[in-house]
């Protein structure tokens, strides 16, 4: 491995490994809830909380996106377009489910035409919990998705945990409530509306 | 066309190879000071060659075909453009490679389906027509000062900018088209305020966007290089003309957000064009008068 060869190919390695990582963009996909997630995601773009410096970029073209932001409950009409909207998107790539309903159907759960979570449709990498989550709490959910972005991963079937699943709590998210620091958890195994 | 010296051209193309790392650098720190300007911290100054890293190492997904040979015939053209220049050769030829460069792009934006990417493609239509008449009447004004069009001619002359200041306007409106700036409705370049999503692109991705990218890159260099050129005697100078340049173009972009192509089409013809004109007009007589300060006088 000492080779020069071998030492530039690992300096190269080490530079797209870092540069796929940080250069995180985002397409949005609503999967039909309250929009209550959405302007808080609207939110996190905004020059406030200046998603820039983490080189988040939100794109409108799902092929050219890295990390799939869902929001709202899987339901039977969309289910077909988030799964479209998936496979357009090139490896390597990452899935956030953000809000309650995103997580595990939310107050929709159990309703006729409600699947549950978009874990059902989608394998999903990290979900942000919260009914809104907080604009930092998405943040911090992007940047845990992050790094699975480092190489290619194999094909990953709906429901199936991914290698970094995250639970980024609400923290202090009471109207008026301090902001607390968002707190990464693992979560044990495919966790999210499995279950009927 | 004065015949270029090979070594001029190894030279020349060593140098355009090289080029997409300082624009890369030269776009990270845009998009810092940028952020600056809107209190925000904004991205690391590498922030620019992660992108287009990353695309380039991410899964190649199906492009149009026609769209895929006309994006790399963009990129090759562009980075011929930027040869051409650092080599030496004629400014002219140069500017006129980058035009083609410039349309081959709009058509491989315009070959797909896609109505935002045909959108995308007229407005880029708008730029070129913006852009080609200043690029051209700078050559000519750079001629008029060095007596013959070759970039090494003009290298070798008195420094167009002193000898014809209003040509100063018309570089900067051309950095900023080149730069795709301002007007937020023909504005293609990364920035949070520019809400607009990029049209022309719609329909590349992964490896391709990197290579639009790419292309655009070299067209930026491109830019850079020429408005060096106006001083390149003096470095110092050149450095300084395109740091207030930019700097110009960082200000206006950031104070009206709002304007749109026709405001930009109305600016570049305007300042741009007016600044070029001025500079036509007067080059015999600023000219010759600082081609005499300098004791080397002005070949007519």
């Amino acid at each position: 491995m000492t080779t020069p060869l071998g030492l530039v190919r690992g300096v190269l390695d080490r530079w797209v490994r870092r540069s796929r990582t940080r250069s995180p963009w985002l397409v949005h996909f609503d999967c039909g809830g309250c929009n209550g997630c959405d302007i808080e995601i609207l939110d996190a773009l905004t020059p406030r909380h200046s998603a820039e410096r983490f080189g988040v970029i939100n794109v409108g073209d799902p092929r050219q996106a890295d990390v799939l932001v869902v929001t709202g409950p899987a339901n039977r009409r969309n289910a077909d377009v988030l799964r479209r909207v998936y496979g357009q998107m090139g490896e390597p790539k990452a899935v956030l489910a953000v809000g309650s309903c995103a997580v595990h159907g939310g107050i929709f759960r159990g309703a006729p035409n409600i699947l549950g979570g978009v874990g059902e449709i989608v394998p999903v990498d990290a979900y942000v919990s919260g009914c809104p989550p907080r604009p930092e709490q998405i943040l911090a959910g992007v940047l845990a998705a992050a790094p699975l972005l480092a190489e290619r991963r194999p094909e990953r079937a709906p429901g199936e945990a991914g290698q970094g699943v995250v639970l980024v709590p609400n923290e202090g998210g009471a109207p008026g409530g301090r902001t607390g620091a968002p707190v990464l958890r693992s979560l044990p195994v495919a966790s999210a509306g499995r279950k009927r | 066309m004065t015949g270029l010296q090979p070594l001029a051209l190894v030279l020349g193309l060593i140098g355009a190879a090289l080029a997409p790392v300082g624009i890369g650098l030269i776009l990270g720190l845009d998009r810092r000071v940028t952020a600056a300007m809107q209190l925000r911290v904004g991205p690391p100054v590498l922030q620019s060659l992660y992108d287009l890293t990353k695309l380039a190492a991410k899964e190649s997904r199906p492009v149009d075909r026609v769209s895929a040979g006309l994006l790399v015939a963009h990129t090759v053209m562009a980075f011929g453009a930027l040869a051409i220049l650092l080599a030496g050769g004629d400014l002219i030829v140069a500017v006129l490679v980058l035009g083609a460069a410039q349309v081959l792009f709009i058509l491989a934006a315009a070959a797909v389906e896609s109505p935002y990417a045909q959108l995308g493609a007229s407005r880029e239509v708008v730029l070129l027509l913006a852009g080609e008449p200043l690029l051209l009447l700078s050559a000519v004004a750079y001629g008029s000062v060095a007596g013959s069009f070759a970039a090494a001619a003009v290298a070798a002359a008195p420094p167009p900018v002193l000898a014809l200041p209003s040509l100063g306007l018309t570089l900067g409106v051309l950095l900023g088209i080149a730069l795709r700036k301002s007007p937020f409705d023909l504005a293609s370049s990364h920035h949070a305020h520019q809400e607009l999503v990029k049209g022309s692109t719609t329909e590349m991705a992964g490896p391709w966007l990197a290579l639009a990218e790419l292309g655009h890159w070299f067209e930026a260099a491109f830019i850079v290089a020429f408005i060096a050129l106006a001083a390149v005697q003096l470095p110092l100078l050149a450095v300084a003309l395109v740091a207030a340049t930019y700097v110009v173009v960082l200000i206006v972009d950031n104070t009206f957000p709002r304007a749109t192509w026709r405001s930009a089409l109305l600016i570049a013809w305007g300042v741009g064009g007016g600044g070029a004109i001025a500079a036509l007009l007067s080059a015999p007589l600023l000219g010759g008068l600082l081609g005499g300060l300098l004791g080397g006088g002005l070949p007519r």
